[in-house]
Formats: structure tokens, C-alpha cells, sequence
């Protein structure tokens, strides 16, 4: 028996192992944890433009040996997955099946979990933010601050600050591309205004390092982002996973998918699948941690429970973007020299008392432009020469609003006959919240257009397509069946913590991913505590 | 090899000549031709078989039958070919500088959009009648 099992190794699983192992309790990790072995070694650590002109076998990564990086045909991969992330989903449509025809769910049996493809954008979560929760922004403080030396966040002081919060300690921004400057620069011109409309704007908060940090970084400027993790720079769990390694109390074992526990006296059992042996094995712990994503660890709950068909609420972050013409960089040059993370963030707080929208502002190049031509209503050759011109002025607004549980959001486990269990996703929105999205978007597309970007055309990619999930097993201050205490204990149970995003009641339009971390910190110290 | 298959003799070409202006080299073609094996079902129908063996034998009115689908058939045989050849062709150091965005004046961006657009127009207007006539014709 060891201490602790700690399922997943995502960004929730690596930081609520952290304190753990740091407070000397034996640790064993079970994870599937599949990785890219074929892709990774064939990047060269050069910049997007350099292994354009020189390198010919870049088809295999930009394309993938099976051609998964054309995004149309009978390969499927998620639109944001290209094929050096596409490991990131590897595995789960015959380990973890879903159902779910009008959300477009994603899980990962990733070493990383889903953060191994994360956009690395950073934001704290005040006081409002947490309402629904047990927990004060003060309460997260302390862990929000390990978390960030941790990781590794890169920002300025800036406009922002009010609502995404002070991060300790902050590097230097990534310097932005000429586009994102030419915004800024427009921003600073008229932030009175706009600040008064409740429109705010600045250099996008990430994790990455700006300077050497941890062993990592400084980033390169290589505009690879989205199919390397050059120098280390961008954070990835796996980084804190690697670190973890060299302490002697902790142990990973990959390849291993949880199934189930049973509490016994003393501790917990868990019933885990060897995906090497084909074997069903048995782990016992003193206390075990469910951090598998919100939809791995209400699968691991419900079928423990043996509450098939049993609803649990959802949240989901709901997601547009809106490509924008930026009149700004008219006539200029691009730099060659920029990352392909987001550039810029903006906060939009519109009248009629809605929740807050957030805005990343990214720019597009590396993503490759034959992509673009699918969906233009003009011939191959003219939308070539069309996008040719346009794109060094064409910004992508990514615009995330706030989500809260209600009856048309759930998911349930239904059992799979002879394969495995499948999960059902229900999720459709209110008239009300539908309305409330739309003024929030014409708020942000307001404010862009004073900054000189136009918007083109609104995206709407589908439900889940944020892939930020919450609320399934929330905390709560006097927790009933299926929800958990502050410090994510699950009701009746005395040996299960959760300790990923199952955990929040609803989701500001913020990123969740930095709180997930500080809150899985804040849990594993607790939990620490409790059995030392 | 059957005519409006991937396999085609002159296929390549002719889509790399319509794309960059330039002939397929071999690797380009054999790789054009197994991503098409790989990403599109072998079950398009005759309709649009016919339309992309038309435009093989009519080279002159490729760009107005793209065109023209691009409006009216978004998902049809040839444009997915075609499209197929521009991500295999973007991912060549040869065609790579042709796909990268490139910086322009103001005027430079300005003609460039009228110029596509007007060329868009009158591709439209020969490819949506040469469209009705492919698809009736024999694969």
C-alpha cells in the first residue's frame, strides 16, 4: 500500500502531486499517458520560416504520416489538434467513449493530459469569480503564487490587472508580433474611452518563459507554438512531472487506465486496466486523488458508485471566434521573429449586468494557410493570392464567455454492453444566455472596431469546443451526494479527493486552467496535512 | 488508373500548374495521390466524378469549375483534390514561399482584392453554367 494514488498527469494531477511529494508522502501516479514519439524528433529547432524554405520532410509533421493535418476527409482529429498534438487524444474514442452529437467533448489520455496542447494563457480568479464556490480569493493566494514560480508566468502590470490579477513573480511579456503592437499601440491611444465602456486590453499573461526559468526557455520566437515545445519555454505538466521523477517518493506508472475504487477501512482500493498486459490490476493507498479531467473523473465516480444513467451537471465555457481585418497593419511589415500563442487579452464588462467576456487575440501564419482556402467562398488560386495579401493584417479574436450548470448541461454514464462505458453529453443553451453571448460579442467587436480591427465573420465551432469543463462534482459549503467539500473530499467518502475542474459550480469566461493548478496545490497540501 | 482518379496521369500537374503556376515534381504527385487515397472515400458519386474528369480533359476551365463550386459545392470531389494539392504543395520548400502571406502596400493589398475579386466574378459567371454541364457529362 502507498500513500497517496494520484490519478492523471494533467495540469490538475502534476500540481496536486506537487506538495505531496514535497511534504515526503509516497506518491504513486497511475496514468495512461500516451505520447508523440514519431513527430517530436523530426522539429527542428529552427524558426517556422527557416524549416519552410529548407526542410523536405516537413509534410510528415505539418501534414501527418496519415494526412491527419488536412482537416477535412474521413480522418478526423480536433480542429485545434495538429498532428504533433494529435497523441493528446490518442486512444480515447476506444478507452473512453462519448456520445455526445450537439458538444464537442475532448479528453485526454496524454501524458500532460489536455494541458500538453494548452494555450498556456493565464488569469486569476477573484472573489466574484469564486462565488459559487467555499473559496475567497484568498484562499487560493498562496497557491496561486507556488503555482506561477512553478510554471513560470510571463505578463505585464498592466490594464488588465483589476481582472486578471497580480502574478508573483511575472516575467518580461513575450514581445508581441507587429500586429498585436499596432493594436496596443491604438489601445493606449484610447484607453479612456474604452476603459469606460468596460473594454480593457493587454499583453497576453502566459506560461512561458520569457527568460531562462526552471531549466526551461528563454522562448524562441520560432512561431511553432502549436506543433513544438521548443526549449521548454511554453509550460507543460509533463515539465513538474519530470521534476517530480527525481524525488525518490514518487512513481509513475503509465499505461495504466482507473476504472473504479472501493473504499475499505484504512484506505481505498483501486481497480485499474494494464493497457501493456490486458490485466485488470488492484492498487491500494491510504487516500486517493481523482484528477483525470472533469469527464475521466466523473466516469471513475459514477461507475464506482454504480450510478449509471445517473446525470451530473456541466459547465462549459461557451466559444466563439471572429476573424478580424486589423486596418493597422496596413502597409506594414510583419516581423519574422514572433510566437504563435496568444497575443494580446481583452476583458469586456457589457452593460446589463452579464458576466464579463475574454478575449485572446492570436494572430494567424503557422497554422498553414491551405487551411483557410476550405472555407473561403472563392477558387483555390484566387483565395491563395487573396490570403496571401491578407493575412499579415488578419487577427483571430477567440471570445470565451461564462457558463453556469442548468438542467439542458449534463453528462451521465451509460453502460457499453461488451465495450466499454460511454458517456452522454447533454448540452444546449438558453434563449437568455444565448442573448446575453450576443451583447457581450457585439460589446467586444465594438471595442475591437475603435481599435481598428473588423470583424469578418463570427465562428461558432460548437459546443465543448473551449474544452473548458466544470461543475460535475462542485464544492460546496454544506456538500450533498455527489458533491464535494472545500477541500474537494467527495460526500460520504473518506479516503476520495477531487482535485480538478470537476470541482468548480460554474466558470467565469476566464481561463481556468492557472486556478485548476493553485486549487489542486491548495488540495494536495491539505490532503498532505490530513495524512502526516 | 481510371480517368478522375488521383492516380491520373497529368492530374498532379495539372492541379500544381492551376495552384503555383508550376509542374508537380514526382515525389509531389505520388503524394498528392496517397493523401487522396488516404483522406477521401472511394464513393463519390457520378455527378462528381464527372466534374473533375471534365476539368481534366478541359484544363482552360479548372479555375472557373473551382470557382464556381466554391459558391455552389463547397464539398465537392474537385475542390477537396484541389485543396489536397495546395496543403501537399504548401509543405514543400518549393511551394512553401508561394503559400507564406507576403507584406504589401497599401495599394499593393488594395489591387490585390479587386483584382481577385473581379477575377472571382467572372469565374463565377463561366463556371456556374460549365458546372451544369460537367455534371451531366461521363466520368
Amino acid at each position: 500500500m502507498t500513500d497517496v494514488i494520484v490519478v492523471g498527469s494533467g495540469a490538475s494531477a502534476a500540481h496536486a502531486a506537487w506538495p505531496l511529494v514535497h511534504a515526503g508522502v509516497m506518491v504513486r501516479m497511475l496514468d495512461v499517458g500516451n505520447t508523440d514519439r514519431v513527430y517530436a524528433p523530426l522539429i527542428p529547432d529552427r524558426s517556422f520560416t527557416q524549416i519552410r524554405g529548407t526542410d523536405p520532410e516537413q509534410h510528415r509533421y505539418f501534414l501527418g504520416d496519415q494526412f491527419e493535418g488536412i482537416p477535412f476527409g474521413q480522418v478526423r482529429v480536433g480542429a485545434q489538434l495538429t498532428p504533433p498534438r494529435s497523441f493528446i487524444t490518442r486512444g480515447t474514442q476506444e478507452l473512453t467513449p462519448m456520445d455526445a452529437p450537439a458538444f464537442s467533448g475532448m479528453e485526454s489520455l496524454a501524458l500532460g493530459g489536455l494541458a500538453a496542447g494548452w494555450g498556456a494563457g493565464v488569469a486569476r480568479f477573484n472573489d466574484q469569480d469564486l462565488a459559487s464556490t467555499p473559496l475567497k480569493a484568498k484562499d487560493l493566494e498562496p497557491h496561486y503564487r507556488a503555482v506561477e514560480e512553478r510554471i513560470g508566468v510571463c505578463g505585464e502590470d498592466d490594464d488588465l490587472s483589476p481582472e486578471l490579477g497580480v502574478h508573483e513573480p511575472m516575467m518580461p511579456a513575450l514581445r508581441p508580433d507587429t500586429a498585436a503592437a499596432a493594436i496596443l499601440a491604438r489601445y493606449r491611444r484610447r484607453r479612456t474611452g474604452l476603459m469606460g465602456e468596460g473594454f480593457r486590453l493587454g499583453l497576453a499573461r502566459l506560461a512561458a518563459c520569457s527568460r531562462p526559468h526552471r531549466e526551461r526557455g528563454p522562448h524562441p520566437y520560432h512561431d511553432l507554438d502549436f506543433w513544438a515545445d521548443q526549449r521548454r519555454a511554453v509550460y507543460r505538466p509533463r515539465w513538474t512531472l519530470d521534476e517530480l521523477g527525481a524525488r525518490p517518493n514518487v512513481e509513475y506508472l503509465a499505461s495504466r487506465l482507473v476504472l473504479s475504487f472501493r473504499e475499505k477501512p484504512g484506505g481505498v482500493e483501486i481497480a485499474a486496466l494494464n493497457l501493456e498486459s490486458g490485466q485488470k490490476e488492484t492498487h491500494e493507498a491510504r487516500a486517493l486523488v481523482l484528477a483525470a479531467g472533469v469527464m475521466g473523473t466523473a466516469r471513475i465516480v459514477l461507475r464506482s458508485r454504480g450510478l449509471y444513467d445517473h446525470p451530473l451537471p456541466l459547465a462549459a465555457n461557451p466559444y466563439c471566434y471572429a476573424p478580424c481585418l486589423n486596418l493597422g497593419m496596413l502597409g506594414r511589415e510583419p516581423i519574422e521573429s514572433c510566437h504563435s500563442l496568444s497575443q494580446l487579452t481583452a476583458t469586456v464588462t457589457p452593460r446589463h449586468g452579464d458576466r464579463p467576456a475574454f478575449v485572446s487575440v492570436y494572430s494567424y501564419r503557422s497554422l498553414l494557410t491551405f487551411k483557410l482556402l476550405k472555407d473561403a467562398p472563392l477558387g483555390a488560386r484566387a483565395g491563395l493570392q487573396m490570403f496571401r495579401a491578407l493575412l499579415p493584417m488578419m487577427n483571430i479574436l477567440g471570445i470565451h464567455h461564462a457558463d453556469a450548470p442548468t438542467p439542458a448541461k449534463s453528462i451521465t454514464l451509460c453502460r457499453g454492453g461488451t465495450g466499454p462505458d460511454r458517456l452522454a453529453v447533454r448540452y444546449s443553451l438558453g434563449e437568455e444566455q444565448t442573448a446575453a453571448m450576443q451583447r457581450a460579442e457585439f460589446a467586444v467587436l465594438r471595442g475591437f472596431r475603435a481599435l481598428g480591427c473588423y470583424c469578418v465573420s463570427r465562428i461558432r465551432p460548437g459546443h465543448g469546443s473551449s474544452i473548458h469543463y466544470a461543475g460535475t462534482l462542485p464544492m460546496s459549503r454544506t456538500p450533498g451526494d455527489l458533491q464535494t467539500d472545500r477541500d474537494g473530499r467527495l460526500a460520504g467518502q473518506e479516503s476520495v479527493v477531487i482535485a480538478d475542474g470537476s470541482l468548480l459550480p460554474d466558470l467565469p469566461a476566464k481561463g481556468l486552467t492557472l486556478t485548476l493548478m493553485a486549487n489542486a496545490d491548495r488540495i494536495g497540501t491539505r490532503l498532505a496535512e490530513r495524512l502526516l | 488508373v481510371i480517368p478522375g482518379s488521383p492516380d491520373s496521369p497529368g492530374e498532379a500537374d495539372l492541379l500544381a500548374r492551376y495552384l503555383i503556376g508550376r509542374a508537380a515534381p514526382a515525389e509531389v504527385a505520388d503524394r498528392y495521390a496517397r493523401a487522396c487515397r488516404v483522406i477521401l472515400a472511394d464513393d463519390a458519386g457520378a455527378e462528381e466524378r464527372a466534374i473533375v474528369a471534365f476539368s481534366l480533359r478541359h484544363p482552360w476551365a479548372l479555375g472557373a469549375l473551382d470557382g464556381a463550386c466554391a459558391l455552389v459545392r463547397p464539398g465537392a470531389l474537385l475542390r477537396r483534390r484541389i485543396l489536397i494539392m495546395a496543403a501537399v504543395l504548401e509543405t514543400t520548400p518549393m511551394g512553401a514561399a508561394l503559400f507564406l502571406p507576403r507584406a504589401r502596400s497599401t495599394l499593393g493589398v488594395v489591387w490585390t482584392v479587386v483584382r481577385v475579386g473581379v477575377t472571382a466574378v467572372f469565374h463565377a459567371a463561366i463556371g456556374l453554367p460549365l458546372l451544369a454541364l460537367a455534371q451531366r457529362g461521363r466520368s
